[in-house]
């Protein structure tokens, strides 16, 4: 082993799922936890000399053991940091929940109000972040309505939210059948009228069914955009502030939001 | 007044739309109910905002008036009788298309139906009880429902009303009753107050807690209370029969001679979410003082989820009432001051008593109502970050519940200093003035004196009141940075 801690570290590459995080996190434990990190295998992560490299195939059984172990030895509120954070957008979020774990199963179920330590205010921040992307898809998902009135949203968040907000609309929406697309990800929650919702990553000519709308679509989203318009008060028109609460980014595929009449 | 008969449904909805926007209540929080199984539609205690119209302010709602044909003339009113404006009227089922096919395309959390004054208030009401009827029972829907209570309306139609409302409002309109008897003339206190208590007692029946005695209804501002009464709802209601009122046209369709008041509830609480109010600010010479005591005893005595406050626009331009040139002339800061202090009551442990007094009757234009209350209170300053209990930290001007919370959970593990402080998100800006973190103050050269830190604070505060009032980059507060995803933090 070697005294300088720059060299020599194993890095265990893996996916991008919670349950690939996991296993390299399995694995690289097993190894050695001061010698080694875990990474999400990508393109645009360059080499390093000074570190060697493993691929690690997502095993499901090691992963489960994961979970298990932060269930029984943490909380399920740990869990659920560590899950938000496995659906973030960071790069080197495998690394984050790898530091996270270390310190937390030294520390116990404590470790959750350590926010000055940096490890613990990393996880706390992106689960932040990521739990105020999904709420603010709970509000500025749009469906439209299809000839076959199935209804369907476009969506392109930052971190992969879709997990986070399909219960939400299973709920609410469980008599419709619905989809919501994340068109970055190509990946779908997909919702038969009164069953359980399920994931999918979508093809091209899967995607090409969703174009034909019903024939009152279209007057429903004028009488939104009328309604939208309306309810301004123009003696306090205030772009910033709406700009603030409504960031452009979500209003891609919000048709109201993103063509606004004269106020 | 021109009532136009077949518009279209956009026409309509223009109309219908523009002449709710100044009832400012968007809230579809404070209940959490499932889907009922055979609908669409549930509700989040959180409550979720749709869109953010160009004014800034949240759309969680569908905000319609039934009708705008209305018989008050009240001065600030846009909809007042004596405005030569179009008139249009929803159909009951009309309004049950709009909600529930915006619903279903996630534009809104729910309907908030207030209505003009058509005919008489109990003509008015039942059609309003009528449209959340169908809603629940023919489209079972599960949103949110909030709606007005028409001052006048009889109390079965109210009763009813409750049992299909999530939340229920009866507009204060404005301060006093002096206020309202000038501009309001067809209103007044009684006609407010009454249904504001029997909504009240509904809840409180539904939750089988004891009930308010009518008789102790009364409020600051009330200074002809005891005055007689020209504009009860006898008023408008004594040439019609309860029987009547079941059998007004467009009651329940379909559904004969049911009497509203006994049909079963949709959930088995009455205006679950609990009610509200509003007033207009600015348009009436009331002081802050007035207007927070008010709120307060509103809080108090009728058990209210909010009070709102409405910054006056003169849509009439009604010479009457105050002149407005241009958009700067609406009282944005001072709407934004009581909301502040509103806030402060209601989730800071602050009295109106501390925030404000008769010597001192209006909040400083250059400091926010804590800092304001923080600089005339050095005595119980500086307050030491790692000992301090939750309620003591949230008296810290710049230290809100988020920050309090995370303090609190920090300082478990660790003694905080001013680093740890930033990298957990507390703003120091204001607060530095007023805190120790183990026993030290950040800056050796700060001292706790009421000049020195008035000048600070104003020369950063100045910036933002200027925006607020030129509608630059005016916020509406949130209690809870994280939006109540979690209840941990």
């Amino acid at each position: 082993m070697n005294n300088t801690n720059i060299t020599n570290k194993t890095i265990y590459l893996c996916d991008d799922t919670i349950e690939g995080i996991f296993t390299a996190i399995y694995k690289a434990w097993d190894n050695n936890p001061k010698t080694t990190d875990v990474r999400i295998r990508s393109s645009s992560s360059s080499l390093s000399f000074f570190e060697s490299y493993v691929e690690t195939d997502t095993d499901y059984e090691l992963a489960l053991k994961v979970h298990n172990t932060i269930i029984r030895k943490l909380s399920w509120d740990i869990y659920f940091y560590i899950y938000r954070t496995a659906l973030s957008y960071e790069e080197e979020r495998a690394s984050y929940i790898y530091s996270f774990l270390k310190k937390a199963f030294k520390t116990g179920p404590a470790i959750i109000n350590m926010l000055h330590d940096d490890d613990v205010l990393k996880i706390f921040n992106i689960d932040k972040q990521v739990g105020r992307e999904s709420h603010s898809f709970l509000e500025f998902v749009r469906f439209e309505e299809l000839a076959n009135s199935v209804l369907v949203s476009r969506i392109e968040p930052k971190s992969n939210i879709i997990p986070l907000i399909s219960e939400h609309f299973a709920d609410r929406l469980h008599c419709e059948n619905w989809i919501i697309l994340d068109t970055g990800r190509n990946f779908a929650a997909i919702h038969e009228a009164s069953k359980p919702v399920f994931f999918s990553y979508l093809t091209e000519s899967e995607l090409a069914n969703f174009s034909v709308l019903s024939d009152t679509e279209k007057g429903f989203q004028n009488l939104w955009k009328t309604f939208f318009d309306t309810i301004a008060i123009k003696e306090r028109c205030n772009p910033k502030l709406q700009q603030s609460n409504m960031p452009l980014r979500y209003r891609k595929y919000m048709k109201a939001e993103n063509n606004p009449g004269h106020v | 007044m021109v009532i136009q008969y077949d518009m279209d449904l956009t026409e309509k909805l223009r109309i219908l739309g523009d002449a709710a926007k100044f009832d400012v209540s968007c809230s579809s929080s404070g209940v959490d109910r499932k889907n009922n199984g055979k609908g669409i539609g549930n509700s989040k205690a959180c409550g979720i905002c749709h869109s953010f119209a160009a004014d800034g302010r949240c759309i969680s709602l569908l905000k319609i008036l039934f009708t705008n044909e209305c018989i008050f003339n009240c001065r600030y009113c846009i909809n007042r009788s004596d405005n030569d404006t179009v008139r249009t009227s929803f159909t009951p089922e009309e309004v049950c298309t709009l909600t529930m096919q915006f619903y279903r395309r996630n534009y809104i959390e729910g309907l908030f139906l207030s209505s003009g004054i058509t005919h008489n208030p109990n003509y008015t009401m039942s059609q309003l009880v009528e449209t959340v009827y169908l809603l629940r029972e023919k489209y079972h829907f599960g949103g949110y429902i909030h709606l007005k209570a028409i001052p006048g309306a009889a109390a079965d139609l109210i009763e009813a009303a409750g049992m299909y409302a999530d939340r229920m409002s009866v507009n204060l309109e404005l301060p006093t009753a002096d206020g309202l008897a000038l501009l309001a003339p067809h209103k007044s206190r009684k006609t407010i107050l009454t249904p504001m208590r029997q909504i009240q007692n509904g809840i409180y029946k539904s939750r089988e807690l004891p009930l308010i005695d009518n008789k102790t209804a009364s409020l600051p501002g009330s200074t002809n209370d005891n005055t007689p009464d020209n504009s009860d709802s006898n008023f408008y209601n004594n040439h019609i029969s309860t029987a009547d009122r079941f059998h007004a046209p467009g009651i329940i369709s379909g559904s004969s001679t049911r009497n509203l008041s006994t049909v079963r509830p949709v959930n088995n609480s009455f205006v679950p979410a609990g009610q509200s109010t509003q007033m207009i600010i600015g348009a009436t010479p009331e002081s802050d003082y007035h207007i927070v005591t008010i709120a307060e005893a509103l809080y108090k005595q009728y058990d209210l989820k909010r009070v709102y406050y409405s910054a006056f626009v003169n849509v009439n331009n009604d010479d009457t009432l105050p002149i407005q040139n241009d958009s700067s002339d609406v009282p944005l800061l001072r709407e934004h001051r009581l909301y502040q202090a509103d806030w402060l009551m209601r989730f800071y442990g602050f009295k109106s008593a501390e925030l404000l007094s008769p010597e001192k009757p209006n909040f400083n234009i250059f400091i926010d109502p804590k800092c304001d209350w923080a600089i005339r209170h050095l005595e119980h300053f500086p307050v030491e970050i790692n000992r301090a209990d939750y309620y003591t930290l949230l008296r810290v001007p710049g230290i809100g519940v988020n920050s309090a919370r995370r303090i609190v959970r920090a300082r478990r593990s660790a003694k905080l200093d001013f680093n740890d402080l930033k990298k957990i998100g507390v703003v120091l800006k204001r607060a530095i003035y007023f805190i120790t973190c183990q026993g030290h103050m950040m800056y050796t050269n700060m001292h706790i004196e009421q000049n020195f830190i008035t000048n600070n604070l104003i020369s950063s505060e100045q910036r933002k009141n200027y925006e607020i009032s030129s509608h630059d980059t005016y916020r509406q507060m949130s209690l809870f940075d994280d939006y109540n995803i979690k209840s941990g933090v």
